[in-house]
C-alpha cells in the first residue's frame, strides 16, 4: 500500500518541510501537513491520515494537549498518533507512551530512519 | 530504939516474912514487935497503953457474945466499916455486917463455940455504905468471966492484897506457892506472936523465932532492906543493901541523902514521885525501879518496895522496905525488847522487801501448796494472796506451766539446792520469760520443809536481747555495705573530728585503719573552699533540716582535689540534740568532666542552631514547637513566645495540607523518621516559604520516641531559580535542537541521495538548511552574549556619546528591515552627551526597533526619541522609579521606542525583558528572533546603571523607555 497519508503537526516551518520531502522522498507518502495543534485538530478530521506526526513542543497547544484533542474527537480518536520530541530523557518518553500515544520518535533523526521506525512503530511492512 | 531493933533483929529466929507480902504483915509485925518489945521492955505497963494499942492497931478488932452482938470493937475497924463506935455496941449483930453470900458463916461463927479458934477465914463485910470489904479474919474463944464466951476476933482489910496476890499470882506462879507457904509460914507466926501476946511469957521466944525468920527472909530472897524515918530523916540500910551496890557498911551514912544522891538522875524525880504518892496515901504501895549508883561507878537496876507508916493525925512518920536487884532481869528485859525490836525490825524489812520487791517471790511447801506470795504475785497475776494460798501449783497454773514449776521446785527439794532456771508463765498478753532462783528452807531438823522462789521477769531482756543481736546482725551488714560502697562514708562529731571513715574514703585519705584518723578534723580532708561551704552552709542546713547536699571536694592524700557530691545527715541523740554527722559523698570527677563536655557540646549546638542560616525547629510528641532558632523566627516573623508551644501543623501549614500532615505525623514518628522532605509553611504574613527539611527523631533513654529536631532550608528562592533554570535549559535545547533538527534531516537527505540537490526540492532543502543553521548561530550568540553580560565578563568601553549619533545609527541599520515591512521610522533627538558604550547601546536600539517593526502592522509609524530629563520630569511622564546613582540630582538621559502595534497585555510587561519570554512563543518562529533580545538589552542598560522597562496598551502599541544615567559634562555644560 504505497499510497500511504501522513499529517505532520509542527511549530517549525523547517522541520516540518524536512520531514514533509523526507517522507515523501523515501516512502513516497502523501503527507499533510499543520503549523500548530489547532492546524493539526482541523486538518486530521478533515483528511482522516493513516498516521500522525506530531510535535510536542509547540507554543499555545503542545503536543499531548493536542493528542488528547484528537482522542477526545470520535473521528480522529482511533488515527495511530507518533510524538515527535527533542526531548531525549526515557523518564520523558515513557511519560508519552503513558498517554496512550502509538510511539516516540526522537529528533533529530536520519531520512531513513524516521521512515523505519515509523513502519516499525505503526507495523507497516511497506 | 534502932540499936535495940537491930539487935533483937539479930537474935530472931522464927520470923520469916515474904518479901512480896511484907507491905503488911511487916508493918504488922513491927508494930506488933515494936509493942511488944514495950512491953516488955517497961514490963506491964498500964492498961491505958494497951488499949491504944487496941485501938490504934493495923488490923480491926471486934469482940462478939455466943449470940453473935458485937460487945467491942476497935478504932481501925470502925474506920473500915465507917461506923461509929456507939452505932455498933449493942445495936448491931455480927450477922448484920455480913454480905449475904456470907451468912451461913454464921454457923462458922457458931463453931467457934467449939472450936478454940477461927484462922485465916475470908469474909466480907458490909461497911455502913454499904460497900464490901473484904477481910481476913482470925477469931479465939475468950471464956470471959464476966461475959461468958467471947468471941475475939481480929481482921484484916484484905483489899490490896487481893489486889497483890492476883498480881504475884500472874507474875511467877511459882513464887506465888512460895508467898502462899511463907503467908502461912506468917500467918502462923503472927498466930503464935498473938497467942504470945496473949500469954506473955511465950512472947520472947516467939519475938526471937520472928527475927531469925525475918532474916532468913531477906537473906533467902537476897534483898536489902531499908528503913526511912521520916521525921528524922535518918536511914537505916541494910547490910546487903550496901553490899548490893558493892558499898562496904561504912561507906553509908545514915542520912536518905545516901540513897538519894546515887539515884540515877533520870529517875530521880520518877522515884520520889512515887514516895510521894504513897507517903500521901495516893498509892497503898511504894513500888519503884530505878538505877542506883553503884561504888564502881556503874549502875543497878534495883525493885524498891515499901511502906509507910502514918501517926494518928494521917502524918507519914516511917517509910520501911526492901531493895531487889533487878539488874539482871532488867538486863534480860531490855535485851528482851531489844531483840524483840530487832525481831520486829527485820520482820517489817523482809515485809517490806516483799511487798516492794519487783521480783515474785513465793513460798511453796514439800506439797507444792503456796505458803507465801508478795504483793508482786497478787499485782502480776491478778489475784489475792487469800486466793492463792493454801492452793498447790497444778490448782493455779494450768498443766504445762505447773508441771514445770513442780518439777523445779521438786529437784530443789531433793538435792536441796538452790536451783537457777527459767521458768514460763502465763500472761495476758502471752507467755512471760522469768528467770527463778529456787532455794529450799529447812525445818529445825534441817530437813528442806518449803521452797522459796524469785522470779523475774525478763521477757523484755529476752525480746531485748533478741532485738539486741538481730540490730548487731543488721549493723554488721550496713557496715559490710559502707565498707564495700564506692563512695565516701564518714562520720564526725560536733568538734568536726572524724569517728569513722569506710574503706573507700581511707583509701582516698590515705588511711590504713580506722584509728589512723581519730585525730584528723574536717579541715584536713577538704579544701579551704570545700570546707567553708560544709560548715557555713552544710552542717548548718543537716541541723536545721537534717539533711543537706551538695557539691563539695576533699581532698586526697596526695593532695590532689576529687569534686564530690556530697550528703550530709545530722544524727540526733535521745536527747533530740545533734551530736553527730554524717556523710556521704561520691565522687564525681568523671560527671563533672562530662557535664562540662556535655555543656561545651551544647552551648556549640546552641551557638550552631541560632547562628546558623537553616531553620531549626524541635517539635515534642504532641506536635507542639519545643524550640525554634533565631533563623527560624525570623523567616516567619513570630517571636520566640509566639512560636514555643503552638501546634506546628496548626500554625504554620496552609490549611490543605493540615489534615494530611496531621494523619501523617503519628505515622511518621513511629516509624523510621530520617527523612528529607520539602514543604511549605506559612509566615505571621501569610507568606508561603518552602523549606526543605531534614528530619531527625528523639529519642529518650529506652528509646521512646520523644519528638523531632527539623533542620530546614529556605529554598523558596532557589525553587523558582531552579525552575527558571530547568525552563531555560528546557527551552535552550529546544530551542538549539529545532535548527538542527532542520540542518540534520537536510544534509541526511541531500547526502544520501534521497532528495537531489539540484532539484528545486534539493535546493529548497538546502536553503532550509542554511537557514538553520543561520538561525542556530545567531542563537548561540545571543545566549553566549546574554550569558557574559550577565556574569559580566563584558566589560563596557565607555565613551562620550553622542544621543542624537547613536539614534542615527540605529535608524540607518533598521532602515531597510522598516521599509520592508511598510512601517516609517520618526527619530527625535536632541543634542545630549552622555558616557556608554554606543556598541551597546545601538544594540539596544536596534533591538527594540526590531521588535517594534517586528510586532508593527505595515504603513504604522514607530517613534524613536531621546531626552534629558530629571526627576521630576520623568515622574511627570509616569516614570515610577529610576535606577539613578542614589542621593545624585543627575539628569538621566532618556530613550523612547513606541510603535502602534499589537500592545502587550499587563501580565507580560516584565516577563517579556526575561530569557526565552515572549509575549507568544510562535512569535520567535514567525518574527524570527531568539526570545533573548530584551534580556540582553535590560542587561545592558543596567550595567550602564540606567533601567529599561515598557508601557503599552493592547492594540494601541507599545513604548519601550530606557535611561542612562547623564554625564558629568553636562553639568560642566550647564556652568557655562
Amino acid at each position: 500500500m504505497a499510497n500511504r497519508r501522513i499529517l505532520v503537526i509542527d511549530d517549525e516551518d523547517g522541520i516540518r518541510e524536512i520531514i514533509q520531502i523526507c517522507l515523501e522522498a523515501v516512502a513516497g507518502w502523501q503527507v499533510f501537513t499543520a503549523a500548530s495543534g489547532s492546524e493539526g485538530l482541523i486538518n486530521a478530521q478533515s483528511t482522516l491520515p493513516d498516521a500522525i506526526l506530531l510535535d510536542v513542543m509547540m507554543p499555545d497547544m503542545d503536543g499531548p494537549t493536542t493528542f488528547r484533542r484528537l482522542r477526545a474527537n470520535v473521528i480522529t480518536q482511533d488515527i495511530p498518533t507518533i510524538l515527535l520530541t527533542a526531548k531525549a530523557k526515557i523518564s520523558e518518553q515513557q511519560q508519552f507512551i503513558n498517554l496512550g500515544v502509538t510511539g516516540v520518535i526522537t529528533k533529530p533523526f536520519k531520512a531513513q530512519d524516521l521512515v523505519d521506525q515509523m513502519r516499525i512503530i505503526l507495523g507497516w511492512k511497506d | 530504939m534502932l540499936t535495940l531493933f537491930v539487935s533483937t533483929a539479930q537474935v530472931s529466929t522464927t520470923s520469916v516474912i515474904a518479901s512480896y507480902y511484907s507491905g503488911l504483915s511487916l508493918t504488922l509485925f513491927v508494930l506488933v514487935y515494936y509493942l511488944l518489945t514495950r512491953q516488955v521492955a517497961k514490963l506491964k505497963q498500964a492498961e491505958a497503953a494497951c488499949r491504944d494499942l487496941y485501938n490504934n492497931a493495923p488490923c480491926g478488932y471486934y469482940s462478939i457474945t455466943e449470940d453473935g452482938a458485937i460487945i467491942a470493937i476497935n478504932d481501925t475497924a470502925l474506920r473500915w466499916l465507917g461506923y461509929a463506935r456507939e452505932e455498933i455496941i449493942g445495936k448491931i449483930k455480927i450477922s448484920d455486917l455480913l454480905v449475904p453470900e456470907d451468912l451461913e458463916l454464921r454457923d462458922v461463927v457458931g463453931q467457934f463455940l467449939v472450936q478454940t479458934f477461927v484462922k485465916e477465914q475470908e469474909l466480907h463485910l458490909l461497911r455502913k455504905d454499904g460497900t464490901v470489904l473484904p477481910a481476913l479474919i482470925n477469931a479465939t474463944i475468950v471464956k470471959d468471966a464476966q461475959r461468958g464466951t467471947v468471941i475475939r476476933t481480929s481482921f484484916f482489910d484484905i483489899t490490896e492484897r487481893k489486889l497483890i496476890e492476883e498480881a504475884l499470882r500472874q507474875t511467877n506462879e511459882a513464887l506465888e506457892v512460895r508467898v502462899g507457904q511463907r503467908t502461912s509460914e506468917l500467918t502462923e507466926v503472927i498466930d503464935r506472936l498473938q497467942r504470945e501476946l496473949f500469954q506473955r511469957e511465950r512472947v520472947e521466944r516467939a519475938l526471937r523465932e520472928g527475927e531469925e525468920r525475918w532474916q532468913l527472909a531477906i537473906r533467902g530472897t537476897n534483898d536489902g532492906i531499908w528503913d526511912w524515918n521520916l521525921k528524922t530523916d535518918q536511914v537505916f540500910f541494910s547490910s546487903r543493901w550496901k553490899e548490893m551496890l558493892g558499898y562496904q557498911e561504912e561507906d553509908i551514912g545514915t542520912t536518905s541523902k545516901e540513897w538519894r544522891q546515887r539515884v540515877h538522875p533520870d529517875d530521880l524525880e520518877q522515884v520520889l514521885q512515887s514516895c510521894q504518892d504513897h507517903i500521901t496515901g495516893r498509892t497503898s504501895f511504894y513500888v519503884s525501879e530505878h538505877r542506883l549508883l553503884c561504888k564502881d561507878g556503874s549502875y543497878k537496876w534495883i525493885l524498891a518496895r515499901g511502906q509507910a507508916l502514918w501517926d494518928q493525925k494521917g502524918d507519914a512518920i516511917r517509910l520501911t522496905g526492901s531493895h531487889t536487884d533487878i539488874s539482871e532481869a532488867k538486863a534480860a528485859a531490855i535485851q528482851r525488847k531489844q531483840a524483840e525490836e530487832a525481831l520486829r525490825k527485820s520482820q517489817e524489812q523482809l515485809q517490806a522487801i516483799l511487798d516492794y520487791s519487783p521480783a515474785v517471790i513465793y513460798l511453796t511447801d514439800t506439797e507444792h501448796r503456796y505458803k507465801l506470795i508478795n504483793r508482786k504475785f497478787e499485782s502480776l497475776f491478778n489475784t489475792t494472796s487469800v486466793e492463792i494460798l493454801g492452793k498447790s501449783v497444778d490448782e493455779v497454773w494450768v498443766p504445762e506451766i505447773a508441771e514445770v514449776f513442780v518439777r523445779n521446785s521438786q529437784q530443789v527439794i531433793d538435792q536441796g539446792m538452790p536451783l537457777e532456771v527459767e521458768e514460763f508463765a502465763s500472761h495476758e498478753d502471752g507467755l512471760h520469760t522469768y528467770r527463778s532462783i529456787k532455794f529450799p528452807l529447812y525445818d529445825a531438823n534441817g530437813v528442806p520443809c518449803a521452797v522459796c522462789g524469785i522470779s523475774t521477769d525478763i521477757t523484755d531482756v529476752c525480746d531485748e536481747l533478741r532485738l539486741r543481736k538481730i540490730a548487731e546482725a543488721e549493723r554488721a551488714k550496713l557496715i559490710a555495705i559502707l565498707e564495700a560502697t564506692p563512695d565516701i562514708v564518714g562520720t564526725i562529731d560536733l568538734n568536726e573530728k572524724i569517728h569513722y571513715l569506710n574503706s573507700a574514703a581511707r583509701q582516698i585519705f590515705g588511711f590504713e585503719e580506722n584509728k589512723d584518723c581519730v585525730n584528723f578534723t574536717l579541715a584536713n580532708v577538704q579544701p579551704e573552699w570545700s570546707y567553708e561551704i560544709v560548715r557555713n552552709e552544710g552542717i548548718s542546713t543537716a541541723m536545721r533540716d537534717g539533711v543537706w547536699v551538695g557539691e563539695t571536694a576533699f581532698l586526697s592524700h596526695d593532695g590532689h582535689e576529687i569534686p564530690v557530691s556530697q550528703l550530709i545527715v545530722a544524727h540526733k541523740s535521745a536527747d533530740g540534740n545533734v551530736n553527730m554527722f554524717s556523710t556521704i559523698a561520691r565522687d564525681i570527677t568523671q560527671q563533672k568532666q562530662i557535664s562540662a563536655t556535655l555543656f561545651e557540646a551544647e552551648r556549640r549546638w546552641r551557638s550552631l542552631l541560632d547562628n546558623v542560616y537553616l531553620v531549626v525547629v524541635g517539635l515534642d510528641q504532641q506536635g507542639k514547637v519545643e524550640y525554634a532558632n533565631h533563623c527560624f523566627l525570623e523567616l516567619v516573623g513570630y517571636s520566640k513566645n509566639e512560636v514555643i508551644g503552638q501546634d506546628w501543623i496548626k500554625t504554620f501549614l496552609p490549611t490543605h495540607q493540615q489534615k494530611q500532615m496531621q494523619n501523617n505525623l503519628a505515622e511518621l514518628w513511629s516509624q523510621e523518621f530520617n527523612t528529607h522532605h520539602h514543604n511549605v509553611i506559612l509566615t505571621k504574613s501569610g507568606e508561603e516559604r518552602v523549606i526543605a527539611w531534614n528530619n531527625t527523631v528523639l529519642q529518650d533513654l529506652q528509646g521512646n520516641v520523644i519528638g523531632t529536631l527539623s533542620i530546614g532550608e529556605d529554598i523558596t528562592e532557589r525553587q523558582v531559580i531552579e525552575r527558571m533554570k530547568e525552563e531555560f535549559i528546557s527551552v535552550v535545547s529546544h530551542e538549539l535542537r529545532t535548527p538542527l533538527t532542520s540542518i540534520h534531516g537536510a544534509l541526511n537527505l541531500l547526502s544520501s541521495d534521497l532528495v537531489d540537490i539540484k532539484s528545486d526540492k534539493g535546493r529548497r532543502v538546502l536553503e532550509i538548511a542554511a537557514e538553520s543553521a543561520e538561525r542556530l548561530v545567531r542563537l548561540v550568540n545571543d545566549i553566549l552574549e546574554l550569558e557574559r553580560l550577565e556574569s559580566g565578563k563584558i566589560s563596557l568601553s565607555k565613551q562620550v556619546c553622542q544621543a542624537s549619533q547613536l539614534l542615527e545609527k540605529a535608524t540607518e541599520m533598521m532602515q531597510v528591515m522598516a521599509n520592508r515591512a511598510g512601517i516609517t521610522l520618526l527619530v527625535s533627538s536632541m543634542p545630549i552627551q552622555f558616557n556608554a558604550d554606543s556598541d551597546r547601546i545601538i544594540q539596544v536600539l536596534t533591538n527594540l526597533l526590531g521588535n517594534a517593526i517586528k510586532f508593527s502592522a505595515r504603513d504604522t509609524k514607530i517613534w524613536l526619541t531621546v531626552e534629558l530629563g530629571n526627576r521630576e520630569l520623568l515622574r511627570e511622564n509616569g516614570v515610577r522609579e529610576l535606577s539613578v546613582v542614589s542621593g545624585s540630582e543627575l539628569p538621566m538621559v532618556l530613550f523612547k521606542v513606541q510603535d502602534q502595534g499589537r500592545g502587550i497585555p499587563e501580565d507580560k510587561l516584565e516577563s517579556i525583558f526575561e530569557r526565552f519570554h515572549q509575549v507568544d512563543a510562535s512569535d520567535s518562529r514567525k518574527k524570527g528572533g531568539t526570545g533573548l533580545g530584551l534580556g540582553i538589552c535590560r542587561s545592558i542598560v543596567q550595567q550602564h546603571g540606567g533601567r529599561i522597562w515598557v508601557e503599552s496598551t493592547l492594540g494601541e502599541g507599545s513604548s519601550f523607555y530606557f535611561t542612562l544615567p547623564g554625564q558629568q559634562l553636562d553639568d560642566e555644560n550647564h556652568g557655562k
